[in-house]
Protein backbone atom coordinates (compact mmCIF):
# COMPACT_ATOMS: atom_id res chain seq x y z
CA UNK A 1 0.00 0.00 0.00
CA UNK A 2 0.93 3.18 -0.52
CA UNK A 3 3.04 5.20 1.74
CA UNK A 4 1.31 8.56 3.14
CA UNK A 5 3.05 10.86 5.69
CA UNK A 6 0.72 11.16 8.50
CA UNK A 7 0.83 12.79 12.07
CA UNK A 8 1.35 9.02 13.47
CA UNK A 9 4.90 8.22 11.57
CA UNK A 10 6.05 10.32 14.81
CA UNK A 11 6.81 8.33 18.20
CA UNK A 12 5.80 11.00 20.75
CA UNK A 13 2.61 12.62 20.99
CA UNK A 14 3.90 16.08 20.98
CA UNK A 15 5.47 15.54 17.26
CA UNK A 16 2.11 14.02 16.51
CA UNK A 17 0.40 17.15 17.79
CA UNK A 18 2.39 19.44 15.42
CA UNK A 19 2.63 17.47 12.54
CA UNK A 20 -1.14 17.63 12.85
CA UNK A 21 -2.01 21.05 13.60
CA UNK A 22 -0.06 22.01 10.14
CA UNK A 23 -2.13 19.89 7.94
CA UNK A 24 -5.57 20.89 6.27
CA UNK A 25 -8.50 19.18 7.93
CA UNK A 26 -9.84 18.67 4.25
CA UNK A 27 -7.30 16.68 2.70
CA UNK A 28 -4.93 15.76 5.71
CA UNK A 29 -1.96 16.91 3.50
CA UNK A 30 0.15 20.11 5.02
CA UNK A 31 -1.08 23.00 3.99
CA UNK A 32 -0.69 24.00 0.26
CA UNK A 33 -0.85 27.33 -0.53
CA UNK A 34 -3.06 28.27 2.79
CA UNK A 35 -5.97 30.78 2.84
CA UNK A 36 -7.69 32.11 5.94
CA UNK A 37 -11.18 32.63 5.44
CA UNK A 38 -11.81 35.98 7.00
CA UNK A 39 -15.16 35.63 8.36
CA UNK A 40 -13.81 32.83 11.54
CA UNK A 41 -10.41 32.66 10.35
CA UNK A 42 -10.08 29.01 9.50
CA UNK A 43 -7.43 28.10 7.13
CA UNK A 44 -7.26 25.51 4.36
CA UNK A 45 -5.57 24.64 1.34
CA UNK A 46 -6.39 27.34 -1.19
CA UNK A 47 -7.24 24.36 -3.56
CA UNK A 48 -9.21 21.91 -1.08
CA UNK A 49 -10.98 24.84 0.12
CA UNK A 50 -12.07 26.09 -3.71
CA UNK A 51 -13.03 23.07 -4.66
CA UNK A 52 -15.86 22.85 -1.15
CA UNK A 53 -16.71 26.58 -2.07
CA UNK A 54 -17.93 25.24 -5.81
CA UNK A 55 -20.63 23.12 -3.65
CA UNK A 56 -21.30 25.05 -0.50
CA UNK A 57 -20.57 28.67 -0.16
CA UNK A 58 -19.72 27.85 3.86
CA UNK A 59 -16.54 27.36 5.92
CA UNK A 60 -16.08 23.70 5.93
CA UNK A 61 -15.41 23.68 9.57
CA UNK A 62 -17.83 26.31 11.64
CA UNK A 63 -20.16 26.47 8.03
CA UNK A 64 -20.04 30.51 8.73
CA UNK A 65 -21.32 31.59 5.47
CA UNK A 66 -18.12 32.45 3.09
CA UNK A 67 -16.85 33.06 -0.51
CA UNK A 68 -14.30 33.32 -2.41
CA UNK A 69 -13.31 37.11 -2.28
CA UNK A 70 -13.36 36.44 1.95
CA UNK A 71 -9.52 33.71 1.29
CA UNK A 72 -6.75 35.80 2.43
CA UNK A 73 -3.38 33.80 1.75
CA UNK A 74 -2.07 32.90 4.99
CA UNK A 75 2.13 33.82 4.18
CA UNK A 76 3.29 33.10 7.60
CA UNK A 77 1.92 30.02 7.70
CA UNK A 78 2.97 29.41 4.39
CA UNK A 79 6.62 29.72 5.41
CA UNK A 80 6.18 27.65 8.69
CA UNK A 81 4.42 24.66 6.43
CA UNK A 82 7.78 25.23 4.40
CA UNK A 83 10.35 24.80 6.86
CA UNK A 84 8.50 22.26 8.70
CA UNK A 85 8.81 20.52 5.37
CA UNK A 86 12.12 20.83 5.45
CA UNK A 87 12.52 19.56 8.82
CA UNK A 88 10.05 17.12 8.98
CA UNK A 89 12.40 14.32 8.17
CA UNK A 90 15.28 15.22 10.28
CA UNK A 91 12.71 16.15 13.16
CA UNK A 92 11.84 11.85 12.47
CA UNK A 93 14.76 10.75 12.22
CA UNK A 94 16.13 12.25 15.52
CA UNK A 95 13.07 10.84 17.25
CA UNK A 96 13.83 7.75 16.06
CA UNK A 97 16.64 7.58 17.27
CA UNK A 98 16.25 9.15 20.17
CA UNK A 99 13.44 7.23 21.10
CA UNK A 100 16.22 3.79 20.63
CA UNK A 101 18.82 5.69 22.68
CA UNK A 102 15.91 5.89 25.67
CA UNK A 103 15.00 2.58 25.63
CA UNK A 104 19.06 1.37 25.56
CA UNK A 105 19.56 3.90 28.51
CA UNK A 106 16.28 4.24 30.41
CA UNK A 107 18.02 4.05 33.86
CA UNK A 108 19.29 7.11 32.99
CA UNK A 109 15.81 8.32 31.59
CA UNK A 110 14.49 7.35 34.73
CA UNK A 111 17.00 9.90 36.41
CA UNK A 112 15.82 12.17 34.76
CA UNK A 113 11.96 12.08 34.94
CA UNK A 114 12.52 12.79 38.47
CA UNK A 115 12.27 16.26 39.27
CA UNK A 116 14.77 17.84 40.96
CA UNK A 117 13.25 19.13 43.75
CA UNK A 118 12.07 15.17 44.85
CA UNK A 119 16.01 14.72 44.91
CA UNK A 120 15.82 12.74 48.53
CA UNK A 121 17.63 15.07 50.48
CA UNK A 122 20.80 13.39 52.11
CA UNK A 123 22.60 14.66 55.21
CA UNK A 124 25.93 13.31 53.88
CA UNK A 125 25.27 15.78 50.82
CA UNK A 126 28.16 18.17 51.09
CA UNK A 127 27.82 22.11 50.88
CA UNK A 128 30.26 21.36 47.83
CA UNK A 129 28.80 18.91 46.27
CA UNK A 130 25.09 19.71 46.39
CA UNK A 131 26.34 23.19 45.03
CA UNK A 132 28.21 21.46 42.30
CA UNK A 133 25.21 19.51 41.38
CA UNK A 134 22.99 22.56 41.49
CA UNK A 135 25.28 24.34 39.28
CA UNK A 136 25.58 21.36 36.66
CA UNK A 137 21.75 21.22 36.46
CA UNK A 138 21.71 25.11 35.98
CA UNK A 139 24.26 25.10 33.22
CA UNK A 140 22.48 22.47 31.61
CA UNK A 141 19.74 24.23 32.04
CA UNK A 142 21.20 27.06 31.09
CA UNK A 143 22.63 25.19 27.70
CA UNK A 144 19.52 24.01 26.31
CA UNK A 145 17.60 27.28 26.70
CA UNK A 146 20.67 29.09 24.31
CA UNK A 147 20.36 29.35 20.99
CA UNK A 148 23.85 29.64 20.94
CA UNK A 149 25.94 26.52 20.53
CA UNK A 150 28.99 28.44 22.18
CA UNK A 151 27.68 28.00 25.25
CA UNK A 152 30.54 26.58 27.44
CA UNK A 153 30.45 24.86 30.58
CA UNK A 154 32.47 25.64 33.15
CA UNK A 155 33.29 23.24 36.47
CA UNK A 156 35.11 25.41 38.87
CA UNK A 157 36.20 22.78 40.88
CA UNK A 158 39.69 21.93 39.60
CA UNK A 159 39.73 18.40 39.94
CA UNK A 160 42.31 16.47 38.30
CA UNK A 161 41.85 15.76 35.09
CA UNK A 162 40.09 11.93 34.51
CA UNK A 163 39.82 9.76 31.71
CA UNK A 164 36.44 9.71 30.57
CA UNK A 165 36.28 5.97 30.27
CA UNK A 166 36.78 6.40 34.08
CA UNK A 167 32.50 6.95 34.20
CA UNK A 168 31.41 3.62 34.93
CA UNK A 169 28.11 3.20 33.41
CA UNK A 170 26.80 2.34 37.22
CA UNK A 171 27.45 4.80 38.90
CA UNK A 172 25.78 7.12 36.57
CA UNK A 173 22.82 4.79 35.94
CA UNK A 174 22.46 4.72 39.85
CA UNK A 175 22.91 8.42 40.45
CA UNK A 176 19.24 8.91 41.75
CA UNK A 177 18.80 6.51 44.56
CA UNK A 178 23.06 7.65 45.73
CA UNK A 179 24.24 10.16 46.90
CA UNK A 180 24.54 13.09 44.70
CA UNK A 181 28.39 12.91 45.14
CA UNK A 182 28.81 13.73 41.76
CA UNK A 183 31.89 15.40 41.49
CA UNK A 184 34.98 13.07 41.83
CA UNK A 185 32.99 11.39 38.88
CA UNK A 186 32.45 14.29 37.20
CA UNK A 187 34.70 14.55 33.89
CA UNK A 188 36.17 18.03 33.99
CA UNK A 189 35.47 20.37 31.94
CA UNK A 190 37.94 22.01 29.70
CA UNK A 191 36.54 25.33 27.77
CA UNK A 192 38.88 25.85 25.98
CA UNK A 193 39.07 21.84 24.63
CA UNK A 194 38.30 21.06 20.83
CA UNK A 195 38.70 16.92 22.11
CA UNK A 196 36.41 14.88 20.85
CA UNK A 197 35.85 12.02 22.88
CA UNK A 198 33.30 8.87 22.73
CA UNK A 199 30.47 8.63 24.88
CA UNK A 200 31.18 5.95 27.87
CA UNK A 201 27.62 5.12 27.47
CA UNK A 202 26.70 5.09 24.48
CA UNK A 203 29.44 5.29 22.52
CA UNK A 204 28.47 8.14 20.17
CA UNK A 205 31.69 10.97 19.18
CA UNK A 206 30.36 13.50 21.86
CA UNK A 207 32.42 16.56 22.36
CA UNK A 208 34.68 16.46 25.44
CA UNK A 209 33.13 19.56 27.06
CA UNK A 210 29.42 18.86 26.41
CA UNK A 211 30.20 15.06 27.90
CA UNK A 212 28.29 15.79 30.91
CA UNK A 213 25.13 17.42 29.90
CA UNK A 214 24.76 14.83 27.08
CA UNK A 215 25.46 12.06 29.99
CA UNK A 216 23.29 13.85 32.24
CA UNK A 217 20.54 13.97 29.83
CA UNK A 218 20.25 9.80 29.28
CA UNK A 219 22.14 10.16 25.94
CA UNK A 220 19.63 12.31 24.49
CA UNK A 221 22.16 15.61 24.78
CA UNK A 222 20.07 17.73 27.29
CA UNK A 223 17.73 17.10 30.39
CA UNK A 224 14.28 17.98 28.34
CA UNK A 225 11.27 15.95 26.95
CA UNK A 226 12.25 14.54 23.58
CA UNK A 227 10.22 17.10 21.71
CA UNK A 228 11.88 20.15 23.34
CA UNK A 229 15.50 18.75 23.67
CA UNK A 230 16.08 18.61 19.77
CA UNK A 231 16.76 22.37 19.33
CA UNK A 232 19.73 22.65 22.19
CA UNK A 233 23.14 23.22 20.94
CA UNK A 234 24.77 19.86 22.51
CA UNK A 235 23.03 18.41 19.71
CA UNK A 236 23.97 20.87 16.89
CA UNK A 237 27.73 20.44 18.25
CA UNK A 238 26.69 16.94 16.85
CA UNK A 239 27.83 17.97 12.66
CA UNK A 240 25.64 15.91 11.25
CA UNK A 241 22.84 17.13 12.97
CA UNK A 242 24.05 20.51 12.54
CA UNK A 243 23.52 20.49 8.86
CA UNK A 244 20.28 19.19 9.56
CA UNK A 245 19.25 21.58 11.60
CA UNK A 246 20.50 24.73 9.93
CA UNK A 247 18.70 23.84 6.88
CA UNK A 248 15.93 24.69 8.78
CA UNK A 249 16.72 27.75 10.16
CA UNK A 250 18.26 28.81 6.89
CA UNK A 251 21.50 29.57 9.03
CA UNK A 252 24.12 28.53 6.74
CA UNK A 253 26.63 25.91 6.54
CA UNK A 254 23.47 23.19 5.58
CA UNK A 255 23.98 21.66 1.88
CA UNK A 256 20.31 23.26 1.37
CA UNK A 257 19.49 26.29 3.60
CA UNK A 258 21.28 29.59 3.50
CA UNK A 259 19.47 32.41 2.32
CA UNK A 260 20.38 32.42 -1.07
CA UNK A 261 18.76 29.53 -1.92
CA UNK A 262 15.57 30.62 -0.54
CA UNK A 263 14.52 32.94 -3.43
CA UNK A 264 14.92 30.27 -5.25
CA UNK A 265 11.87 28.31 -5.01
CA UNK A 266 11.98 24.36 -5.72
CA UNK A 267 15.01 25.01 -7.60
CA UNK A 268 13.16 25.59 -10.61
CA UNK A 269 14.03 27.88 -13.53
CA UNK A 270 12.33 31.54 -12.52
CA UNK A 271 14.49 33.46 -14.88
CA UNK A 272 10.96 34.51 -17.28
CA UNK A 273 8.14 35.48 -14.65
CA UNK A 274 5.70 34.72 -17.68
CA UNK A 275 5.85 31.40 -17.05
CA UNK A 276 4.07 32.07 -13.64
CA UNK A 277 0.70 32.96 -13.23
CA UNK A 278 0.34 36.29 -11.55
CA UNK A 279 -3.65 37.30 -12.12
CA UNK A 280 -7.03 35.45 -11.18
CA UNK A 281 -9.27 34.11 -13.86
CA UNK A 282 -12.58 34.73 -13.30
CA UNK A 283 -15.45 32.05 -13.09
CA UNK A 284 -17.31 31.19 -16.09
CA UNK A 285 -21.13 31.07 -16.26
CA UNK A 286 -21.02 28.27 -18.04
CA UNK A 287 -24.54 27.97 -19.09
CA UNK A 288 -25.03 30.89 -20.90
CA UNK A 289 -22.13 30.09 -23.10
CA UNK A 290 -22.10 28.37 -26.58
CA UNK A 291 -19.24 25.27 -27.31
CA UNK A 292 -17.46 27.68 -29.19
CA UNK A 293 -16.78 30.35 -26.31
CA UNK A 294 -15.77 27.40 -23.97
CA UNK A 295 -13.73 25.99 -26.35
CA UNK A 296 -12.05 29.58 -26.52
CA UNK A 297 -11.72 29.81 -22.80
CA UNK A 298 -9.52 26.94 -22.70
CA UNK A 299 -7.90 27.88 -25.70
CA UNK A 300 -7.11 30.43 -24.07
CA UNK A 301 -5.42 29.00 -20.92
CA UNK A 302 -3.63 26.61 -23.56
CA UNK A 303 -5.62 23.51 -22.30
CA UNK A 304 -6.64 20.74 -24.39
CA UNK A 305 -10.47 20.78 -26.16
CA UNK A 306 -10.75 17.36 -26.22
CA UNK A 307 -13.83 15.49 -25.28
CA UNK A 308 -17.16 16.83 -24.99
CA UNK A 309 -18.57 20.07 -23.67
CA UNK A 310 -19.10 18.45 -19.87
CA UNK A 311 -14.95 17.54 -20.09
CA UNK A 312 -14.39 21.08 -21.35
CA UNK A 313 -16.39 22.55 -18.52
CA UNK A 314 -14.71 20.52 -16.21
CA UNK A 315 -11.24 20.82 -17.21
CA UNK A 316 -11.91 24.17 -17.00
CA UNK A 317 -13.60 24.43 -14.03
CA UNK A 318 -10.35 22.72 -12.27
CA UNK A 319 -8.07 25.03 -13.42
CA UNK A 320 -9.79 27.79 -12.67
CA UNK A 321 -9.25 26.35 -9.11
CA UNK A 322 -5.64 25.54 -9.17
CA UNK A 323 -4.90 28.59 -11.24
CA UNK A 324 -6.21 30.88 -8.35
CA UNK A 325 -4.90 28.99 -5.67
CA UNK A 326 -1.31 28.86 -6.60
CA UNK A 327 -1.65 32.61 -6.89
CA UNK A 328 -2.64 32.22 -2.54
CA UNK A 329 1.39 31.13 -2.74
CA UNK A 330 4.74 33.09 -2.33
CA UNK A 331 5.68 33.77 -5.88
CA UNK A 332 8.86 31.19 -4.71
CA UNK A 333 6.16 28.10 -4.22
CA UNK A 334 4.15 29.03 -7.48
CA UNK A 335 3.54 26.41 -10.06
CA UNK A 336 4.31 27.94 -13.68
CA UNK A 337 1.74 27.27 -16.22
CA UNK A 338 3.58 23.85 -17.29
CA UNK A 339 3.44 22.78 -14.00
CA UNK A 340 -0.48 24.13 -13.62
CA UNK A 341 -1.70 22.09 -17.13
CA UNK A 342 0.76 18.73 -15.70
CA UNK A 343 -1.57 19.03 -12.46
CA UNK A 344 -4.56 19.24 -14.35
CA UNK A 345 -3.68 16.34 -16.55
CA UNK A 346 -2.71 14.43 -13.78
CA UNK A 347 -6.30 14.91 -12.10
CA UNK A 348 -8.30 13.53 -15.06
CA UNK A 349 -6.11 10.92 -15.75
CA UNK A 350 -6.92 10.32 -11.68
CA UNK A 351 -10.25 10.62 -12.02
CA UNK A 352 -10.88 8.94 -15.53
CA UNK A 353 -8.83 5.78 -13.71
CA UNK A 354 -10.57 5.48 -10.91
CA UNK A 355 -14.12 3.69 -11.22
CA UNK A 356 -17.54 5.28 -10.24
CA UNK A 357 -18.12 4.13 -6.49
CA UNK A 358 -21.26 2.37 -7.91
CA UNK A 359 -19.21 -0.67 -9.00
CA UNK A 360 -20.96 -2.62 -6.51
CA UNK A 361 -24.40 -2.66 -8.05
CA UNK A 362 -26.71 -4.17 -6.11
CA UNK A 363 -25.60 -4.48 -3.17
CA UNK A 364 -28.38 -6.77 -1.18
CA UNK A 365 -26.91 -9.53 -4.11
CA UNK A 366 -23.32 -8.14 -3.50
CA UNK A 367 -23.58 -9.02 0.55
CA UNK A 368 -25.62 -12.43 0.02
CA UNK A 369 -22.87 -14.06 -2.56
CA UNK A 370 -20.13 -12.95 0.41
CA UNK A 371 -22.04 -13.91 3.01
CA UNK A 372 -20.13 -16.46 4.80
CA UNK A 373 -16.83 -14.52 4.16
CA UNK A 374 -18.47 -11.82 5.87
CA UNK A 375 -19.81 -13.70 9.38
CA UNK A 376 -16.12 -15.03 9.19
CA UNK A 377 -15.00 -11.46 8.68
CA UNK A 378 -17.44 -9.87 12.01
CA UNK A 379 -16.28 -13.03 13.69
CA UNK A 380 -12.47 -11.88 13.25
CA UNK A 381 -13.70 -7.96 14.03
CA UNK A 382 -14.90 -9.09 17.08
CA UNK A 383 -11.80 -11.27 18.24
CA UNK A 384 -9.54 -8.15 17.09
CA UNK A 385 -10.96 -4.95 18.42
CA UNK A 386 -8.57 -2.72 16.83
CA UNK A 387 -6.97 -3.96 13.78
CA UNK A 388 -8.72 -4.62 10.56
CA UNK A 389 -8.63 -8.00 9.49
CA UNK A 390 -5.51 -8.33 7.93
CA UNK A 391 -5.40 -7.37 3.87
CA UNK A 392 -4.89 -11.70 3.00
CA UNK A 393 -8.15 -12.21 5.72
CA UNK A 394 -10.27 -11.41 3.10
CA UNK A 395 -9.56 -11.74 -0.55
CA UNK A 396 -12.98 -12.18 -1.90
CA UNK A 397 -13.67 -8.77 -1.09
CA UNK A 398 -12.25 -6.76 -3.23
CA UNK A 399 -11.61 -9.42 -6.07
CA UNK A 400 -15.75 -9.55 -6.23
CA UNK A 401 -16.38 -5.83 -6.53
CA UNK A 402 -14.31 -5.97 -9.79
CA UNK A 403 -16.22 -9.00 -10.80
CA UNK A 404 -19.36 -7.49 -10.50
CA UNK A 405 -19.16 -3.84 -12.25
CA UNK A 406 -22.28 -2.44 -13.73
CA UNK A 407 -22.04 -2.40 -17.12
CA UNK A 408 -22.86 1.24 -17.61
CA UNK A 409 -20.81 2.69 -14.37
CA UNK A 410 -22.47 6.03 -13.68
CA UNK A 411 -20.11 8.86 -12.69
CA UNK A 412 -22.01 9.74 -9.43
CA UNK A 413 -19.88 12.92 -9.06
CA UNK A 414 -20.42 14.38 -12.19
CA UNK A 415 -24.29 13.65 -12.08
CA UNK A 416 -24.63 15.03 -8.49
CA UNK A 417 -22.73 18.28 -9.78
CA UNK A 418 -25.12 18.33 -12.79
CA UNK A 419 -28.30 18.10 -10.32
CA UNK A 420 -26.82 21.20 -8.29
CA UNK A 421 -25.92 23.43 -11.28
CA UNK B 1 1.14 10.86 -6.90
CA UNK B 2 -2.06 8.94 -5.76
CA UNK B 3 -5.69 10.73 -6.04
CA UNK B 4 -6.38 13.16 -2.87
CA UNK B 5 -9.15 11.14 -2.21
CA UNK B 6 -7.19 8.17 -1.97
CA UNK B 7 -4.26 9.78 0.38
CA UNK B 8 -6.88 11.17 2.49
CA UNK B 9 -8.89 7.48 3.42
CA UNK B 10 -5.53 5.94 4.11
CA UNK B 11 -4.55 8.90 6.21
CA UNK B 12 -7.94 7.97 7.69
CA UNK B 13 -7.30 4.24 8.16
CA UNK B 14 -4.14 5.06 9.62
CA UNK B 15 -5.94 6.64 12.50
CA UNK B 16 -8.69 3.81 12.65
CA UNK B 17 -5.20 1.27 13.28
CA UNK B 18 -3.80 3.96 15.75
CA UNK B 19 -6.66 4.82 17.80
CA UNK B 20 -9.04 1.94 17.39
CA UNK B 21 -12.45 3.16 16.08
CA UNK B 22 -14.95 4.51 18.93
CA UNK B 23 -16.67 2.05 20.97
CA UNK B 24 -19.23 0.05 19.33
CA UNK B 25 -17.96 0.66 16.48
CA UNK B 26 -15.91 -1.87 14.38
CA UNK B 27 -13.88 -2.07 11.03
CA UNK B 28 -15.42 -5.01 9.24
CA UNK B 29 -13.13 -4.71 5.89
CA UNK B 30 -11.40 -1.66 4.09
CA UNK B 31 -9.86 -3.45 1.12
CA UNK B 32 -9.97 -0.86 -1.32
CA UNK B 33 -10.43 3.14 -1.21
CA UNK B 34 -14.03 2.26 -2.61
CA UNK B 35 -16.08 0.73 -0.04
CA UNK B 36 -15.88 0.03 3.74
CA UNK B 37 -17.75 -1.82 6.25
CA UNK B 38 -18.38 -1.50 9.89
CA UNK B 39 -20.08 -2.92 12.12
CA UNK B 40 -22.42 -0.65 14.77
CA UNK B 41 -24.25 -1.32 18.06
CA UNK B 42 -25.79 1.06 20.10
CA UNK B 43 -24.64 0.27 23.86
CA UNK B 44 -26.11 1.15 27.12
CA UNK B 45 -29.91 1.33 27.65
CA UNK B 46 -31.11 2.20 24.45
CA UNK B 47 -34.12 0.73 21.77
CA UNK B 48 -31.54 -1.03 19.91
CA UNK B 49 -29.86 -3.12 23.13
CA UNK B 50 -28.33 -6.27 21.66
CA UNK B 51 -28.32 -5.65 17.60
CA UNK B 52 -25.62 -5.42 15.72
CA UNK B 53 -25.99 -3.55 12.87
CA UNK B 54 -23.53 -3.34 9.39
CA UNK B 55 -22.44 -0.09 7.76
CA UNK B 56 -21.01 0.31 3.86
CA UNK B 57 -19.59 3.61 3.35
CA UNK B 58 -19.01 3.73 -0.54
CA UNK B 59 -16.35 6.68 -1.75
CA UNK B 60 -16.02 8.27 -5.56
CA UNK B 61 -12.66 10.25 -6.39
CA UNK B 62 -14.54 13.46 -4.88
CA UNK B 63 -14.13 12.55 -1.49
CA UNK B 64 -14.04 14.09 0.44
CA UNK B 65 -15.17 17.56 -0.90
CA UNK B 66 -18.26 15.15 -2.16
CA UNK B 67 -20.16 13.00 0.87
CA UNK B 68 -19.25 9.12 1.11
CA UNK B 69 -21.89 7.31 0.10
CA UNK B 70 -23.53 5.73 3.57
CA UNK B 71 -26.15 2.51 4.21
CA UNK B 72 -26.70 -0.17 6.32
CA UNK B 73 -26.24 -3.47 4.97
CA UNK B 74 -29.57 -5.61 4.31
CA UNK B 75 -28.90 -9.37 4.16
CA UNK B 76 -29.65 -11.96 5.22
CA UNK B 77 -27.68 -11.71 8.93
CA UNK B 78 -27.82 -8.06 9.01
CA UNK B 79 -31.56 -5.53 8.87
CA UNK B 80 -31.45 -1.89 8.81
CA UNK B 81 -32.48 -0.53 12.14
CA UNK B 82 -36.06 0.39 12.76
CA UNK B 83 -35.73 3.52 12.69
CA UNK B 84 -37.76 6.81 11.37
CA UNK B 85 -34.94 7.94 9.75
CA UNK B 86 -34.03 4.31 8.12
CA UNK B 87 -35.50 2.82 5.48
CA UNK B 88 -35.67 -0.66 4.95
CA UNK B 89 -33.59 -0.96 2.37
CA UNK B 90 -30.94 0.64 4.62
CA UNK B 91 -30.96 3.95 3.06
CA UNK B 92 -30.54 7.23 5.76
CA UNK B 93 -32.20 10.38 5.89
CA UNK B 94 -29.42 11.69 7.61
CA UNK B 95 -28.39 15.97 6.64
CA UNK B 96 -25.16 15.10 7.45
CA UNK B 97 -24.78 12.60 4.41
CA UNK B 98 -26.17 15.05 2.12
CA UNK B 99 -26.72 19.25 2.41
CA UNK B 100 -24.76 19.29 5.93
CA UNK B 101 -21.86 17.01 5.07
CA UNK B 102 -18.62 18.96 5.61
CA UNK B 103 -15.27 17.78 4.00
CA UNK B 104 -13.87 18.07 7.45
CA UNK B 105 -16.08 15.83 8.46
CA UNK B 106 -14.73 11.79 7.93
CA UNK B 107 -15.75 8.29 7.85
CA UNK B 108 -15.35 7.88 12.17
CA UNK B 109 -17.64 11.11 12.67
CA UNK B 110 -19.95 9.71 10.49
CA UNK B 111 -20.24 6.69 12.50
CA UNK B 112 -20.11 8.48 15.57
CA UNK B 113 -23.56 10.78 14.47
CA UNK B 114 -24.83 7.38 13.00
CA UNK B 115 -24.57 6.38 16.55
CA UNK B 116 -26.15 9.03 18.37
CA UNK B 117 -29.17 8.95 15.25
CA UNK B 118 -30.23 5.61 17.23
CA UNK B 119 -28.96 6.08 20.97
CA UNK B 120 -31.18 9.00 21.05
CA UNK B 121 -34.29 7.04 19.47
CA UNK B 122 -37.39 7.24 21.06
CA UNK B 123 -39.57 4.55 18.94
CA UNK B 124 -38.58 2.17 16.55
CA UNK B 125 -40.27 2.65 13.04
CA UNK B 126 -40.13 3.39 9.32
CA UNK B 127 -40.36 6.37 7.80
CA UNK B 128 -43.77 6.89 6.68
CA UNK B 129 -42.76 6.70 2.80
CA UNK B 130 -40.99 3.71 3.39
CA UNK B 131 -42.51 1.32 1.46
CA UNK B 132 -42.77 3.92 -1.77
CA UNK B 133 -39.36 5.29 -1.31
CA UNK B 134 -37.64 1.57 -0.97
CA UNK B 135 -39.94 0.57 -4.52
CA UNK B 136 -37.79 3.46 -6.44
CA UNK B 137 -35.20 4.05 -4.19
CA UNK B 138 -31.72 4.38 -6.51
CA UNK B 139 -28.74 1.98 -5.45
CA UNK B 140 -26.71 4.61 -4.31
CA UNK B 141 -28.66 6.63 -1.67
CA UNK B 142 -26.78 9.94 -2.60
CA UNK B 143 -29.00 10.26 -5.88
CA UNK B 144 -31.69 10.06 -3.73
CA UNK B 145 -33.28 13.77 -2.57
CA UNK B 146 -34.02 13.80 1.28
CA UNK B 147 -35.90 16.18 3.08
CA UNK B 148 -34.88 16.12 6.43
CA UNK B 149 -36.53 16.85 9.36
CA UNK B 150 -36.61 19.33 11.87
CA UNK B 151 -34.81 16.98 13.87
CA UNK B 152 -31.88 17.22 11.43
CA UNK B 153 -29.38 14.53 12.40
ZN1 LIG C 1 -5.95 20.72 1.92
ZN1 LIG D 1 -14.72 28.63 9.94
ZN1 LIG E 1 26.20 9.07 24.99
Amino acid sequence: MMDVPDPSDFPTPDLRALDASLRCTICGELYDGPVMLTGCGHCFCSVCVRQHIQRESDCPSCRMKTSEVAFRPNSVLEEVVGAWKEARKHVLDMARVEQTLAARSHASVALQTIPESSNPPSASVTPSSARSLKRKRRNVDYVSDSESSEVVLVDGSPTPKKRPGKVSKVSRANRGSEQPSSDPEEIPLDPNSNEIIDCPMCGKRVPLRSINPHIDSGCKDVGRPPSKISLSPTKARNNNAKTQWSSLFGAGGGSSGGPDSKGKGKGKDRSSPSEIPTERLANASYDVLKDKQIKQLLAEQNLPTTGDRKAWIRRHKHYLIIHNATLDKAMKNRSTFAELRQELKHWEDEKAKKPASAGVSDVVEYTKANDGEFKRLVQEARRNTKKPPPKDASPGISGQSEKTPSPVAPDIPVKSEDMET
Amino acid sequence: MASISARRLKKELTEINHEGTPTGIKLLSADDFETWFFSIEVLGNTLYQGEVFKLMFRFDGHYPISSPAVQFVVDQTHQAPIHPHVYSNGHICASILGNDWSPVLSVASVCITLQSMLASCKSKERPPDNDRYVAHAPDNPKKTRFHYDVDRV
